[in-house]
């Protein structure tokens, strides 16, 4: 493995655990609702049979209090006390002015009705206590209720089992969320990173698939199936590239040598001209040919294989050399800011291809007279900054994505040499290396700006800079 | 030199036999790799020149046989092939130079003969003499009849590269890949305008110049005579 071995996978922002937590959010409200429909079906239905039976015992005792009045209300009471054998049952008697006649309850509430009260029994108990107080014609006040105690118990029961359900709910649910959620985040980042190698480059690499045929088992086969596609047009494109390399350079190749084999035969001036004006425009074609095939390869090809750490320093320094003569040829002077021991992750020839497209393309699009600074400067440990800044024209906003293009050319450009392929081959070579590209105005002129991401630098060569001029006016400092 | 030429394309062939002898070398063709290994395994030649693209054995592949016999017998591969890397395949497969097509017969020329003088492996000096001027390639210091000269870095790798092929033909081209690491032409006078800055530096001021110009093919450093 590239990355080492997998890590501990923060589950929070996977799929599978969100959908986990949204589980366990209904389960509980499932668990919730059945709670409501149990302890509507059993303490609800205790508590009704309870009242109910409160209201029977209230109409016999009514019935007996009008046919045999106080006395015979007495002793139907303590009949019905005797008879109570699971001792749930509270009855009281009281007088108008509340003085103590008959039953086990000797405070007789005034406000006749329901209500729910905790009392204090003559057995000494304190009591959760149902109750229907009436008061009678003769002004007595009579109390018949029921003790709630066997329902408040079933009822604690009840909801200590549903608290159970749920809290079996929640950890079931969580633990369970985070496993699924692990397993699967592990799979999907261990087929994120195999789309990385493969889009480093690494083609030939695929995805894992466990054999389990499940769903992600089926999504791998099917990227891989699309990764072998992809790897077949790729093989076919760089077929295609050597065909096109053999094919039309070969035949360009020989024409090129009956060229210049006429060019040295000619026995005038003239026609040795032409020749050479023929040989050129050859050159130009297969110059073109060269450039696509190497955007194409650049931007197919595991170059990255290739790679190596590339002192970027000398590469600006040479390539500003080179060039140095055709930006004297146009009276520009060339100025530099080039920091020692910048070191890219790269491959060279390439870099070297893309700050000379840069440098070449500011001495034709820049201003004869003018003057041209190239500066690679190490803006952090991590990052550098490759700038080329001319003064001439520049490119108008709008214009400013279209030069990467292949073949895109400023109307004005198309009367200077150059293919339109410069800066294509410059983008393609940058996003290569994982660099940005930027076109700023320099008020006047164009300033391309390449920020380049560090591997690592030549510690004891950091921040010394080589200001240097190539060409140009004597003594002419770098004007900022 | 005896020359062994593996190509297929006929015209350069044809193109590159006739000049090659013309420059009075001795040349044998061969139409395939699968020839081109047969007769260059057998030895005798001083460089093989060998096209990476021709039938039955690519040039890679056959070059990669030969220096896994032992063959270390120069080798130049010619290629239409341009691409990115392709120069280093060329030389992991044990090539010692190579020449993108299309490509100027002098060219050709000094590449084979640059080759064909190359001494066996050995450490190379590091003290190069070409008459009166001498180069310590340890201290970096330049001297000619004893007097000190004083070069730039690329002006003092220029003269390097041409002091260590004293006598040979070395092609702008060369210098570019040699000195300044171009593997493609920048169209501009970089290396006339290096020369001429060596010039007024190595040879002015004294009765014998080594630095020649080749009309048509490049640059030499000898001594006159």
């Amino acid at each position: 493995m590239v990355d080492g071995r997998p890590r501990w996978v923060v589950p929070l922002r996977t799929t599978a655990f969100r959908l986990t937590v949204l589980h366990l959010l209904l389960t509980l409200v499932g668990t919730a609702l059945l709670s409501g429909v149990l302890w509507w079906a059993t303490v609800g239905f205790a508590t009704r049979q309870a009242a109910q039976e409160i209201e029977r015992g209230m109409g016999v005792l009514m019935r007996a209090a009008a046919l045999s009045g106080s006395t015979g209300l007495v002793l139907s009471i303590d009949a019905r006390l005797g008879a109570d054998r699971a001792d749930e049952e509270v009855y009281g008697l009281t007088t108008g002015d509340g003085r103590f006649l008959a039953g086990n309850l000797d405070v007789v509430p005034d406000q006749p009705g329901w209500q729910e009260v905790t009392v204090p029994l003559v057995d000494g108990n304190a009591r959760s206590l149902l109750l229907l107080a009436a008061k009678l014609p003769d002004g007595d006040r009579l109390v018949v209720g029921r003790d709630l105690q066997p329902i408040r118990a079933l009822e604690r029961r009840l909801l200590g089992a549903a608290g159970w359900v749920a809290a079996g709910a929640v950890v079931l649910g969580l633990g369970g969320g985070l496993l699924i959620g692990r397993s699967v985040a592990r799979r999907t980042l261990a087929m994120t990173r195999s789309l990385t190698r493969v889009e480093r480059g690494e083609l030939d690499h695929r995805l894992p698939v466990t054999g389990r045929a499940d769903e992600v088992d089926r999504l791998a086969a099917g990227v891989n199936a699309m990764l072998d596609r992809l790897q077949q047009v790729m093989a076919t494109l760089r077929q295609v590239t050597d065909d096109i390399a053999h094919d039309l350079r070969t035949p360009l190749s020989r024409l090129r040598q009956r060229l210049e084999a006429a060019e040295e035969d000619a026995t005038d001036e003239v026609q040795a001209e032409r020749l050479r004006a023929a040989k050129d425009e050859c050159d130009e074609l297969l110059e073109v040919f060269r450039s696509l095939l190497q955007i194409a390869q650049v931007e197919a090809e595991q170059v990255r294989e290739r790679f190596a750490d590339v002192d970027l320093s000398q590469v600006t320094t040479a390539v500003v050399e080179v060039y140095a003569p055709a930006a004297e040829e146009h009276d520009m002077r060339l100025t530099t800011a080039i920091a020692d021991g910048i070191l890219v992750h790269g491959e060279r020839a390439l870099l070297t291809q893309m700050v000379a497209n840069l440098v070449q393309n500011a001495i034709r699009h820049g201003r004869d007279g003018g003057r041209i600074e190239v500066a690679l400067q190490r803006d952090s440990a991590a990052r550098a900054t490759l700038s080329v800044v001319d003064d001439g024209p520049g490119i108008p906003v709008a214009e400013r994505d279209r030069v990467f293009r292949r073949f895109h050319r400023l109307d004005r450009a198309r009367s200077s040499p150059g293919s339109g392929l410069g800066l294509a081959l410059v983008r393609a070579v940058a996003d290569l290396h994982q660099m940005t590209i930027t076109l700023d105005d320099a008020a006047p002129g164009l300033r391309v700006r390449v920020t380049i991401p560090l591997t690592r630098t030549a510690p004891q060569a950091a921040n010394r800079l080589d200001r240097r001029r190539l060409s140009g006016t004597p003594d002419a400092l770098p004007s900022i | 030199m005896k020359i062994l030429l593996v190509e297929d394309d006929a015209e350069t062939a044809a193109y590159v036999a006739k000049g090659l002898s013309e420059a009075g070398h001795l040349v044998d063709r061969a139409g395939d790799g699968q020839d081109g290994l047969f007769l260059a395994s057998d030895g005798g030649y001083d460089v093989l020149v060998v096209d990476r693209m021709v039938p039955k054995l690519d040039g890679l592949a056959m070059v990669r046989a030969l220096r896994a016999m032992g063959n270390e017998t120069p080798t130049l591969f010619l290629t239409a092939r341009a691409g990115v890397g392709d120069r280093v395949e060329g030389f992991e497969a044990g090539g010692d130079d190579y020449l993108v097509k299309p490509f100027a017969f002098a060219e050709l020329l000094a590449r084979v003969q640059a080759l064909g003088r190359r001494p066996p492996l050995q450490a190379p000096p590091t003290l190069l003499k070409v008459g009166d001027l001498e180069l310590d390639v340890v201290k970096r210091a330049v001297a000619r009849n004893g007097q000190r000269i004083d070069l730039q870095p690329r002006e003092f790798r220029l003269l390097e590269y041409l002091m260590r092929r004293e006598g040979e033909v070395v092609t702008r081209t060369m210098l570019l890949e040699g000195v300044w690491d171009f593997h493609f032409d920048p169209k501009t006078s970089v290396v006339e305008t290096h020369i001429s800055r060596l010039r007024a530096k190595v040879d002015r001021g004294f009765p014998e110049p080594l630095i020649h110009t080749v009309r048509g093919a490049g640059y030499c450093v000898r001594r006159d005579g």
